[in-house]
């Protein structure tokens, strides 16, 4: 155990190394292939992963497909942890994928209509809107006005089923192959959304689950891209809250707002590399929750971390 | 267009706009094979060609049982864990799967220990888990196939909250499972409509775990995906259950849309024209107002 740490801090080292020079040069699969594979050793894809682009099976060597090897404990883990992944988010290919992505997800959410909703949605990030300096940014009256506004309502530690939401959606990122990657991300997203408003929101389960499939594969395609999928629940969760609260103002829910909201979420988590890492950020620390929950309930270790009934967990 | 555009849209803009004539195709061919099977559980007749559809269903689910031991031997030994793991899982999984019946006369039909949760306590959840299934055995697209079939294993997990923890831990293998279980079935344009059972398997593997529970045995991921395997054997191997699972489907599906559900995964046309679900005629558009 000791030895793989040792083994893990010496991968963490180099590829801070390797931060400041990505900020110099922006472009180039080749470059950020190597940056993402260190994030992905840091993530728990393990090493001698081989590269490949689309569908197949490959190979881990040593590595369990959610479990992280050894044991990592810490704040200072997830600080460098954080910034390992706000370098790679900082490619501007995630730009790209979400003006890409969101017209897609708003076609898988409401038909040729909320496909035309999405591509509203993107174009604004293709006109060169600064995402992260959208403060001011509204959606419609009586939805969240600002992405303060709208982080403050999703913020807090997990529940143990939200917990168990992030951890599938990380064993989604990490999946053998395509079919169950989606069936991960289809149990991440209902698991995400709080109970209230996945009581509230009934109807539209269905189209969000479709949504985050339709996501789960594009981000998958490339292996640059693919730690993105652990941001998958808080598109959901943020799409959720919108809708929601949509619903508790009178408001109806349709096809068409479920379709330009997720869409639009999905522009604003991909598109803006300070949501987008806080997002994969939150996804580790809560699948370290939820592996920390079981471990404790088969009696190896405590738990902590994570709110049981709206409480939270005591460390013991 | 840029590059990277048109590499996505190529691959997934396409789909969804045949699928609305491919469901309603798929819907009558599930109709007639539920309507064959409904005659055959009216004379009490077993059908071998079913029983082995079911217990291939239920290896499917155990398969999973391999990955979970390369996992087990992977966070104990490295590479070579991994491996001694995975093949340890695969021939628990050939172990456990000779425990499924073999021949007619050891099947099992529904008995009080297993029943599935009563839907009219859990309408909604159980509602939603039938459209989904519904969904799953109709759509064209393997990927929302997949998402709506690993979709069912949190909202089963509701249905017994004091059972919820135990199955969520499980829930990665679980999900597994039944998206093998899935698997199976669609890739056989004859079996894919027993997807439209899957809901009614998770409810009852649920609701057998809960006893088990009950009992004072543990619900671990084992456990779990082996009550997995034998619901699935027991229900799709078996036309009386089979046939049940199905009305069920259809009766639960309709309380969904009545509730003011979801319509199909067809797209919506353009001017105004309203699609119906094939299931229950509900309208398409049905958001909440």
């Amino acid at each position: 155990m000791a030895t793989l740490d040792g083994e893990m801090e010496l991968e963490l080292e180099g590829e801070l190394e390797l931060e400041g020079e990505f900020e110099e040069e922006m472009e180039g699969e080749e470059f950020l292939g190597t940056l993402a594979r260190g994030v992905g050793g840091m993530l728990g894809l393990g090493e001698g992963e081989e590269e490949y682009e689309g569908e197949g099976e490959w190979e881990l060597e040593g590595e369990g497909e959610w479990e992280l090897e050894g044991e990592y404990e810490g704040e200072e883990f997830f600080r460098r942890i954080a910034r390992g992944i706000r370098g790679v988010v900082r490619n501007p290919i995630f730009r790209r994928i979400a003006s890409v992505a969101a017209p897609l997800v708003g076609t898988a959410v409401g038909g040729p209509l909320g496909g035309m909703l999405g591509r509203a949605a993107a174009s604004a990030l293709r006109e060169g809107e600064m995402e992260y300096e959208l403060e001011g940014e509204y959606e419609a009256e009586g939805e969240y006005e600002g992405e303060a506004e709208l982080e403050a309502a999703i913020a807090g530690p997990p529940t143990q089923t939200q917990a168990l939401g992030e951890l599938m959606a990380a064993v989604a990122s990490r999946a053998q192959t395509e079919a169950e990657a989606e069936a991960m991300a289809g149990a991440a997203v209902v698991a995400s959304i709080s109970p209230q408003d996945r009581a509230a929101l009934r109807g539209m389960l269905p189209h969000l689950v479709r949504g985050a499939a339709i996501l789960t594969r594009i981000l998958r395609r490339r292996r640059v891209t693919r730690p993105a999928v652990q941001a998958v629940p808080t598109i959901a969760r943020r799409t959720a809250t919108v809708l929601a609260r949509r619903a508790a103002t009178g408001r109806p829910v349709t096809r068409q707002a479920a379709a330009r909201t997720m869409a639009t979420q999905t522009r604003r988590v991909l598109g803006n590399p300070r949501t987008c890492a806080a997002a994969i950020q939150r996804n580790t620390r809560a699948t370290q929750a939820a592996r920390r929950t079981g471990a404790a309930v088969a009696g190896r270790r405590p738990a902590v971390g994570i709110r049981r009934n709206g409480r939270p967990q005591p460390v013991r | 267009m840029s590059t990277l555009q048109y590499e996505y849209e190529a691959e997934f803009e396409g789909e969804g706009e045949w699928e609305e004539e491919a469901e309603w195709e798929s819907e009558a061919e599930s109709e007639e094979f539920f309507r064959r099977l409904a005659g055959l559980a009216r004379r009490a007749a077993s059908s071998p060609a079913l029983r082995r559809v079911g217990l291939s269903a239920a290896r499917s689910a155990l398969s999973g049982l391999q990955g979970l031991g390369s996992q087990i031997g992977g966070a104990a030994g490295g590479a070579r864990g991994s491996a001694l793991g995975g093949d340890l899982g695969a021939t628990l999984g050939r172990h456990l799967g000779n425990w499924l019946p073999q021949q007619e006369y050891e099947y099992e039909y529904e008995t009080a220990g297993t029943r599935e949760v009563n839907p009219l306590r859990r309408i909604h959840p159980a509602a939603l888990m039938e459209h989904l299934g519904h969904e799953a055995a109709e759509t064209e697209s393997e990927a929302e196939a997949e998402a709506f079939i690993g979709a069912l294993i949190p909202l089963a997990a509701r249905l017994i909250p004091r059972l919820a923890p135990a199955v969520m831990r499980a829930a990665p293998n679980l999900i597994r499972g039944v998206s093998r279980v899935a698997r199976t079935l669609r890739s056989n344009p004859q079996t894919r409509p027993l997807v439209r059972a899957l809901p009614g398997v998770v409810r009852r593997t649920t609701a057998s775990l809960a006893q088990q529970a009950q009992q004072g045995r543990p619900v671990t991921p084992q456990t779990a995906v082996r009550t997995l395997a034998r619901q699935t054997s027991r229900v799709l191997g078996s036309p009386q259950a089979a046939v049940q699972a199905y009305q069920k489907s259809k009766a639960l599906d309709r309380r969904f849309h009545a509730a003011g559900g979801a319509g199909p995964a067809s797209p919506q046309a353009s001017g105004g024209e309203v699609h119906f679900c094939p299931s229950c005629q509900a309208a398409a558009d049905g958001g909440v107002h």
